[in-house]
């Protein structure tokens, strides 16, 4: 039997993970014409400093405490022990300090994939176009395979990865936990739309698509595109790394509650978010919003009721498929042949990028 | 000092990556496009090859336990199977491979291209019809037919792990030693040193290879002369696809030097290194392409483990492609169009003209 | 050689590159043996004109008749089989390739004796090709290039020619010279289309003439009567009147 309650809940955390993630990079490619296929890195600082920093900040207070089992050297060498006992005994009893850490996490992760922004900004000085994403692409993976093999980030067991802390666990029984992360990640989705359609209509947002649309044009009039381009990478390299922090929290999406480094890849966090933003429309807000409902729901519906009741009504086992594969197989071709659907068919996407509005946002209705 | 058996894994290596890269820069020459499906190429050639091997075995009438061992256990005796068993499968895998390449270029970048796709459009479609593939992989190792096929072979979820093949016709045994060369590092190398030969004397000496690089340097005057553009561009895609079959062809002997096969391993790890062979390589460059992908190969696998982990400890390996990637970057930054374009830089060009004063005087 | 049929007609074309239409309504009948010349301001699209008789615009409406057949939709490379051939106005040659590999190009469709035959009266004509058939044909001088990129068009001994601007950027005597050999081309009965920027020069040597403007017929007729309609050369030719 399929538990609806929790069914929704995972839905709504893949959509709310996405939208961020999404938004994130169609500020960079929608917004600005900057081809960042390196997306990934970003996100994957979020993770990191949840799954590092802040159980290391945990576990310090932790064992100030003298909570058994917990040892500041513990979170890199017995990760999963050290954050079993924090998650049990430490974090359920302490409210105030579990905020503080979320509150912390946000704020650290959002400098930090802000200066790597910056700093990935740089190359975009001398190159364009693809020349530009695979050099991104390249550089988010070394520093992806830098960071995996890394004791002092990811542990002595990279595959692995690290146990998440469990900044929720003073809510209550693990459901109402679980309950609470997720609507601490719609929370964030929801911020962080408003906040990217907001910058849309702003002078920054015209900016950023009139050095997309008319490079030349915007340096004659006498705007620095080198600084505008830098300030978009900024932006959205520091929601990209909220993205990782809200995905590492929540208990639906880390794979459980590890946030190992590889889950933080190219295909899920690089490439699945330009398939959303390109199925939505660049640069266009809602239809991201649209593309990535629709996806979340189709794409996690199926799957996860598959392997309970759907299997049997197919008869996939009958036919000989294995399962497991089988469901796979049907993300893959799904996200695949959408892709190239919308490429052929709506290349500007599911709602194409609106007309900007001249009126200030503040004086809209 | 390297020892014998890392050699050969470079070099085992080193010509995977080499024999796909070649093909990303042929893919990228002809159409404009990084095509991130083209390491699965291989994967497609390297399963249906594997099919292939299995229907020969059948068909040769052999018994017994045939060099496969299931993912986890088996046993390792071996019957030897026939010559023309691998040739066939060689075979195989070339075809497939190029097939491939020619479904992507026909079914996918030509009606985009129709419809005025840019270059940043086409990559991404790559990038889908790479998945398309990963799904039919995931589908075809659970086929019945494959099942039956390969009845013991398929473990729980259709990992086949082909680590005891062995091309037992070519595998040299070195005397004075007590090493054994395996056959597939021999094969690498033959497989290399045969494109780099064959894609020479197609492109230089054959009427397909003057309208092949016609066609790449200036495809509108290539048309009025009357050459079918299209058409000798999807032979090209087959060509490269066909030498990514090559290489898929190597990984079913490779298992102890590369992962397992799955629908995304290989490939997923060594797609990055591919891409940084063509690149550092010379996007633009066919033999820029071959030689650059064998640098990394070597940077990776040789260079990496073998001279640089005894000086800064063994740690450094994991890192092996933190190294491709920094090649990449700068590369691309300083050089963008790859080792092959150095002789034209001015300051090469400046220090061959010193090293030749000074040799003349 | 008596000329007159029709060899190319253009009934009702818009055309331009994907959705972007440049040509609208463009009626062209081309008789055979003849010299016909399109000129017009910078921009009208002659270029097109011509790319849309080979079939490297898209056509949105209209039709392409070439010796009676509707040639529409054929691609590009099978008009070149049909007997046209088109002279670009720029990158004209394959500079990465050997002047050898350039010739052999133009007749890789021909039966081999009959190539072989064709080069060397190009050989003959040119001699300094010759001399450099294995050298690339980036390295040559500018002269050399024009003379390889005629010697391409010649081999393939069309039916119908398309010249793009031959005279773009030559030096004035060096442009009357093409126009006379343009001329005895058609005299020798060569059927040709030049676009031309230079429209006094080309409407001197031209049969027949059309000025276009805008992407629209303007006028059209004998190429001596254009010439001397004062009102079009000042408002579209920029001659000095």
């Amino acid at each position: 039997m399929v538990d609806v309650g929790l069914l929704i809940e995972q839905i709504i955390s893949f959509i709310g993970v996405y939208l961020i993630v999404t938004l994130a990079l169609n500020i960079k490619a929608g917004y600005t014409g900057i081809p960042d296929f390196g997306h990934a890195m970003f996100f994957a600082v979020g993770g990191i400093v949840v799954g590092n920093f802040v159980a290391h900040i945990a576990a310090y207070i932790a064992e100030k405490q003298g909570i058994p089992g917990v040892t500041l050297e513990g979170v890199l060498e017995d990760n999963a022990g050290t954050l079993a006992a924090l998650n049990e005994q430490f974090f359920p009893n302490a409210p105030l300090i579990s905020i503080a850490l979320l509150v912390f996490s946000v704020v650290v992760a959002v400098v930090l994939g802000g200066l790597l922004g910056w700093l990935a900004s740089l190359p975009a000085l001398r190159l364009r176009g693809e020349y530009l994403a695979i050099l991104l692409l390249a550089v988010s993976e070394a520093l992806r395979i830098a960071a995996t093999y890394t004791t002092q980030v990811m542990g002595d067991t990279p595959t692995v990865g690290l146990t998440v802390p469990n900044l929720f666990a003073w809510v209550g029984s693990p459901e109402l936990a679980s309950l609470a992360a997720t609507i601490f990640t719609v929370l964030m989705a929801l911020t962080a739309y408003i906040l990217v359609e907001r910058l849309y209509n702003s002078p920054a947002g015209r900016l950023f698509r009139a050095v997309r649309d008319e490079e030349d044009a915007a340096k004659a009039l006498g705007k620095d595109v080198v600084i505008v381009r830098r300030d978009s990478m900024i932006i959205g390299s520091s929601l990209a790394a909220l993205a990782g922090v809200v995905y590492a929290i929540n208990p639906y999406l880390g794979g459980g509650s590890v946030a190992a480094i590889s889950i933080y890849n190219r295909v899920f966090w690089t490439f699945w978010p330009w398939a959303l933003m390109i199925l939505g429309g660049m640069s266009s807000n809602r239809g991201v919003a649209l593309a990535v409902g629709i996806v979340g729901i189709a794409l996690v519906w199926p799957i996860r009721l598959y392997r309970s009741q759907v299997t049997e009504f197919l008869r996939v086992e009958q036919l000989g498929l294995d399962p497991d594969a089988f469901a796979n197989a049907l993300e893959f071709v799904f996200i695949g042949l959408l892709i190239i659907l919308v490429l052929a068919l709506r290349p500007s996407g599911v709602i194409p990028e609106p007309p900007s509005r001249t009126i200030e946002p503040s004086r809209r209705v | 000092m390297v020892e014998a058996q890392s050699l050969f894994q470079a070099l085992y290596y080193a010509s995977v990556i080499s024999l796909l890269s070649v093909g990303i820069t042929l893919s990228y020459m002809t159409t404009r496009v990084f095509n991130f499906a083209h390491v699965r190429f291989a994967m497609v050639a390297s399963y249906v090859a594997a099919t292939a091997l299995l229907a020969c075995i059948k068909a040769a009438g052999i018994t017994g336990d045939y060099e496969f061992r299931e993912f986890i256990g088996g046993t390792l005796a071996r019957t030897p199977m026939p010559f023309w068993t691998y040739a066939v499968v060689m075979i195989v895998a070339f075809i497939v491979g190029g097939l491939v390449a020619i479904a992507q270029f026909y079914l996918v970048l030509k009606p985009l291209q129709k419809r005025g796709a840019t270059g940043l459009t086409l990559m991404i479609s790559t990038l889908g019809f790479d998945f398309i593939l990963v799904a039919l992989l995931f589908l075809y190792m659970t086929m019945p037919f494959t099942r039956g096929l390969a009845g013991d072979v398929r473990s729980l979820i259709g990992r086949v792990d082909f680590a005891s093949l062995k091309l037992d016709f070519l595998d040299v045994v070195i005397r004075t030693g007590t090493f054994t060369v395996r056959g597939v590092v021999v094969l690498g190398l033959v497989f290399t040193v045969v494109s780099i030969i064959g894609l020479y004397l197609l492109l230089t000496k054959t009427k397909l290879g003057v309208m092949m690089r016609s066609s790449i340097e200036n495809p509108n005057l290539a048309l009025v002369l009357g050459i079918n553009v299209d058409r000798v561009f999807a032979i090209t895609w087959f060509i490269a696809g066909a030498i990514a079959g090559l290489a898929g062809y190597m990984f079913l002997f490779g298992a102890v030097y590369l992962k397992p096969l799955t629908p995304t391993t290989p490939s997923d790890e060594i797609i990055v290194s591919v891409f940084a062979g063509a690149i550092v390589g010379g996007i633009n460059s066919v033999p820029g392409s071959i030689g650059g992908g064998f640098l990394i190969g070597l940077v990776e696998k040789l260079f990496v483990p073998g001279i640089l982990s005894p000086l800064v400890g063994v740690g450094i390996i994991k890192y092996d492609k933190v190294f491709s990637m920094l090649a990449v970057a700068l590369t691309l930054l300083f050089l963008p169009q790859g080792l092959a374009s150095l002789p034209q830089t001015k300051t090469f060009q400046r220090f061959v003209a010193k090293i030749r004063r000074r040799g003349g005087e | 050689m008596a000329g007159g049929e029709p060899i190319l007609v253009l009934e009702k074309i818009t055309s331009g590159y994907g959705k972007f239409q440049i040509l609208f309504d463009i009626d062209l009948v081309v008789p055979k043996g003849q010299v016909t010349v399109v000129v017009g301001p910078n921009g009208a699209g002659k270029t097109t004109l011509l790319n849309t008789i080979f079939g490297l615009a898209t056509i949105h409406k209209g039709s392409v008749k070439y010796k009676g057949q509707d040639i529409t939709g054929v691609p590009p490379y099978a008009r070149a089989k049909m007997g046209m051939a088109y002279t670009l106005q720029l990158f004209n040659i394959f500079s990465t390739l050997t002047v050898r590999e350039n010739l052999l190009l133009a007749t890789y469709d021909l039966p081999e004796e009959e190539a072989r035959k064709r080069m060397e009266e190009v050989f003959q004509l040119f001699p300094v090709l010759k001399e450099r058939q294995s050298q690339r044909a980036g390295t040559l001088s500018g002269g050399e290039r024009e003379m390889l990129a005629i010697s391409i068009s010649m081999l393939r001994k069309p039916e119908l020619m398309l010249l793009d601007e031959p005279t773009a950027g030559l030096a004035p005597k060096l442009a009357k010279e093409v126009f006379e050999a343009i001329r005895q081309l058609g005299d020798q009965g060569y059927t040709i289309v030049l676009a031309e920027q230079n429209a006094k020069g080309a409407l001197e040597i031209g049969d027949n003439a059309v000025l276009i403007a805008g992407g629209r017929v303007v006028a059209r007729g004998r190429a001596q009567e254009l010439l001397e309609r004062k009102d079009l050369a000042k408002m579209y030719l920029g001659l000095e009147v």
